[in-house]
């Protein structure tokens, strides 16, 4: 009898080591592709203000020049098309205005609600790495931790939501547990690690597909032919602004000779 | 957010751009292959980049396809990669997809094409705007429009343009009538040889209108347009006053 339960402990023993190796190997990734997504959040942040900065300006202030010209042919010649053309130019010029310029902007202080506050210390005092009872636990509570105060930092209460109610669902059994309930536990904490790994597999998808994403794959292809996109982009945009900049002159010179 | 679709647009734009830019290198070998008069090979280039959304080879692959150069003459592929050009903001493009909608009988199509070639610019394009609000053509007849359109387009040095301008000034046609203006702008198509502008100059020197009366540059503006075959011109020149004042 007893060598039948010594065989079933040994057996659920086992079990458990093998499920925490692979604990830790999937909380290895989640970590890595922390890192990753982390790091090219900021590679974007960077190349979105250099493109803004370089580009984003030429663009601005080609569609202010084209604005005033449709504007001057008003008054050179007044018509219904005219006057239509030079509005919708005049708010494009508007957008593309904002659109460039529009980061520099402070960003708004952050004011947290009380029920956000009140959420992130439920979080927080749940996973505080201080609490840890190992170190494997340690490092990974540290990893939630930085989750949980960016988390925060944006007022993102979901994401708090969703930590709070992984680690009550992996602490559901209690306290007094056996090996049948650690390796509960350690499944469930199992499929979290996948769960939040298939996320960011999602969310790496959306960022190099956006726009910002497609142009910045774009200049590191031509970086490695030894190429500077945003370069080529300005000096072509600089042609196009010395071209609006005559033709401006052109019509301002026409209203003139018309004495209006 | 709006910023961030505005963002978004301003993003998109300069990957547009960046995949118009002259440096393709299959739109670059494409134009050295057509100069060396290699028609297949250098629709095979300009077919590459225009797979890569480079708006000027698709636009050359269709004329290339309209004209069987190199390739085949193939309408539905020249009317696709037009009409892609077109839709990537090509002004040229955008012309020639609205003489294909004029063609094909789509009046509003080729309106609508016509007024964003119009919108870039294209002298052409704001001529031929000009037109079809004259006609009311795929739009509400407006001759004020058209006087709008034409002006735009004989500012930039367009003859016909210049010599239509002229005509709505001439007849106070959706602009109050002057003759000073009208003469100004049959002189500009004249001297570029708009057969109907001589003409109409030729006779505001012979009445006086909006310039000094002059018989000598009327004689002389008459028989250029007569020499182009103008209709009325060969019959003012042959008239029997004119050859014995």
């Amino acid at each position: 009898m007893s060598a039948e339960i010594i065989l079933q402990r040994s057996a659920n023993a086992a079990g458990l080591a093998e499920k925490r190796e692979r604990l830790a190997a999937v909380r290895g990734a989640l970590a890595e592709r922390e890192a990753d997504i982390a790091q090219i959040r900021s590679q974007l942040k960077a190349f979105e203000g250099q493109y803004l900065r370089r580009v984003g300006v030429l663009y601005a202030e080609l569609d202010e020049i084209a604005a005033r010209i449709t504007e001057r042919e008003v008054d050179l010649y007044e018509s219904d098309s005219a006057r239509r053309r030079a509005q919708e130019a005049r708010e494009r010029a508007q957008e593309t205005h904002e659109a460039a310029f529009g980061g520099e902007q402070e960003p708004e202080e952050f004011d947290p609600s009380p029920s956000l506050k009140t959420l992130f210390r439920e979080v927080a005092k749940r996973i505080h790495p201080d609490f840890a009872s190992d170190e494997a636990e340690q490092k990974h509570f540290t990893l939630l931790m930085t989750r949980a105060n960016q988390a925060y930092s944006r007022g993102d209460a979901e994401t708090l939501q969703r930590l709070l109610d992984d680690h009550l669902e992996i602490n559901a059994s209690g306290a007094d547990e056996g090996d049948g309930a650690a390796l509960l536990r350690v499944v469930r904490q199992i499929a979290h690690a996948e769960r939040d790994i298939a996320a960011l597999d999602g969310e790496h998808e959306t960022l190099l597909g956006s726009e910002i994403g497609q142009l910045y794959g774009d200049a590191e292809a031509a970086a490695r032919e030894g190429r500077d996109l945003l370069d080529e982009l300005a000096a072509g945009l600089r042609e196009r602004l010395a071209d609006a900049q005559y033709r401006l002159e052109f019509v301002e010179r026409q209203v003139s000779a018309l004495g209006r | 957010m709006a910023l961030h679709s505005v963002r978004s647009s301003i993003f998109a734009r300069g990957r547009r751009d960046a995949a118009n830019s002259s440096s393709n290198a299959d739109y670059q070998k494409g134009v050295a292959e057509y100069n060396a008069g290699r028609f297949a090979e250098a629709a095979a280039s300009f077919g590459r980049a225009a797979e890569q959304g480079h708006a000027e080879s698709q636009y050359i692959l269709s004329t290339m396809h309209d004209a069987c150069k190199g390739v085949a003459r193939d309408d539905a592929e020249a009317a696709r990669w037009e009409r892609v050009a077109a839709e990537q903001g090509h002004v040229y493009a955008q012309a020639n997809l609205s003489f294909r909608c004029y063609s094909a009988g789509d009046l509003a199509g080729a309106f609508a094409w016509c007024e964003r070639a119009a919108d870039g610019e294209l002298a052409w394009a704001q001529y031929n705007l000009g037109l079809m609000y004259q006609k009311g053509e795929g739009v509400a007849r407006s001759e004020a429009e058209a006087a709008h359109w034409y002006r735009l387009a004989a500012a930039q040095g367009f003859a016909d343009a210049q010599q239509r301008l002229a005509d709505l000034y001439y007849f106070g046609r959706g602009i109050a009538r002057s003759y000073t203006q009208a003469a100004v702008w049959y002189r500009r198509a004249a001297e570029q040889g708009n057969a109907r502008a001589q003409f109409q100059l030729g006779h505001l020197y012979d009445v006086g209108l909006g310039i000094e009366h002059d018989y000598a540059q009327y004689r002389s503006w008459t028989r250029k347009a007569a020499e182009q075959g103008h209709e009325e011109a060969l019959r003012e020149v042959n008239r029997r006053d004119y050859r014995d004042p």
